[in-house]
């Protein structure tokens, strides 16, 4: 009998175990505690911003390009019934998903033509110190009105000049290969005379409380990156857009009529 | 008992990693970030590592810390994983200071998330005492 318990001491008995089992099981407590309160606020940040589209400020300037002091870059199609404002970093990956799909395939669909639906206007919002170089090549394109395909370059072509420490020679490169005047694109890359332009738009983002980007406003209304800007929501948004306004200036007509 | 805090912590941690992860996946709209600039940090060039979004790495590394801390406290001694515990927490601290000083320098914008994450990785560096379980255990 004794020979037997005293191994069974040796291993921990049962006397000296239970504070240790007290201890563990309030650890365990506390941990499950942690995990529920997580797995809540989880939860309700979620159920919480499902409100937040309609929540948002409409303090936005709604078709004015020049806003206060900062010009914008704008497709055609002055008297379109839908503007969408984009504030945008060249390096900004969201920013390059957007673009390369949703963005691309919307400029082309509604803001071209000869009644465009959509006016679209960009304003750079550079995140980073790196952020300026690109802004700068797409001002200095804009130039030689070749805005829209400088910008999709340089976001199609991230990798090549991202990494760069003065990635200007790539810039010049794609200029070159956009059959622009490559010696006065230089020019206007070391001039750097558009860096105020770009430090404006900036400052206008900032003034309407952008904070990321991109941040798009479509005729004011700040949209929901994560649930209006897929293609199909924002074709759907642009559609119902233009419908109000059609309606709206078919009423006005009528009033003015009678 | 200090490798129990450090798997506190490192639960806290995952949640804010999840939270982050899932709002660069789309599963949340605007980020509650009170008067910080989260979207600026989180949508930067630098949200992105190797292909592969920060708050992922982040998810990773408290999910394997909570699981070494957990066995550490379960098998504590100098055989047991603590020294694991110990590497992981300085590893975390590096990247975690690597981070920060991106949004100070570079970015000149903070993420309450990301501070709280590194003040999370601070105090787990500081239980796990590296300088002591590795020099007790080499």
């Amino acid at each position: 009998m004794v020979a037997k318990q005293t191994p069974k001491q040796k291993k921990g008995g049962a006397t000296p175990a239970r504070p240790e089992k007290k201890s563990s099981a309030g650890f365990y407590l506390i941990l499950a505690g942690v995990a529920v309160a997580g797995a809540a606020a989880l939860l309700l940040a979620r159920g919480g911003d499902a409100s937040a589209p309609e929540n948002l400020p409409v303090s936005v300037a709604s078709t004015n390009v020049q806003g206060s002091g900062a010009v914008g870059i704008s497709t055609e199609g002055e008297g379109a019934p839908v503007t969408i404002i984009e504030f945008e970093d060249y390096l900004c990956p969201h920013c390059r998903d957007f673009n390369a799909v949703s963005g691309k395939l919307i400029r082309r669909e509604f803001a071209t033509g000869e009644a465009p639906l959509v006016r679209w206007v960009v304003y750079e919002f550079p995140l980073g110190q790196t952020s300026w170089a690109p802004a700068l090549a797409g001002r200095c394109a804009r130039d030689q009105g070749a805005y829209w395909e400088m910008h999709d370059v340089l976001y199609a072509r991230t990798e090549q000049w991202a990494s760069e420490s003065n990635p200007n020679g790539t810039f010049i490169d794609f200029a070159d290969q956009l059959g622009l005047d490559t010696g006065q694109f230089r020019q206007c890359l070391s001039e750097r005379e558009h860096l105020s332009d770009i430090a404006a738009a900036r400052k206008y983002g900032e003034s309407l409380g952008v904070n990321g980007t991109p941040a798009l406003y479509l005729n004011g209304r700040k949209l929901t990156l994560r649930t209006d800007a897929d293609y199909e929501s924002l074709k759907a948004l642009i559609l119902e857009a233009a419908a109000r306004a059609d309606s709206s200036a078919g009423a006005t007509g009528a009033a003015s009529d009678g | 008992m200090r490798h129990r805090g450090i798997a506190v912590l490192a639960l806290v941690g995952l949640f804010i990693s999840a939270y982050l992860l899932l709002h660069s996946l789309g599963y949340y709209g605007d980020l509650i970030c009170g008067t910080g600039s989260c979207e600026v940090v989180q949508t930067s060039e630098y949200a992105v590592f190797l292909n592969v979004p920060i708050p992922a790495w982040g998810a990773a590394w408290y999910g394997g810390m909570l699981v070494l801390a957990l066995m550490a406290a379960a098998r504590p001694g100098p055989n047991g994983p603590g020294r694991l515990v110990a590497l992981g927490a300085t590893a975390g601290l590096a990247f975690s200071a690597y981070l920060t000083s991106i949004e100070a320098f570079v970015l000149d914008a903070w993420c309450r998330w990301c501070i709280a994450s590194a003040v999370i990785t601070v105090l787990m560096f500081c239980l796990a005492a590296p300088w002591r379980t590795l020099r007790s255990s080499g």
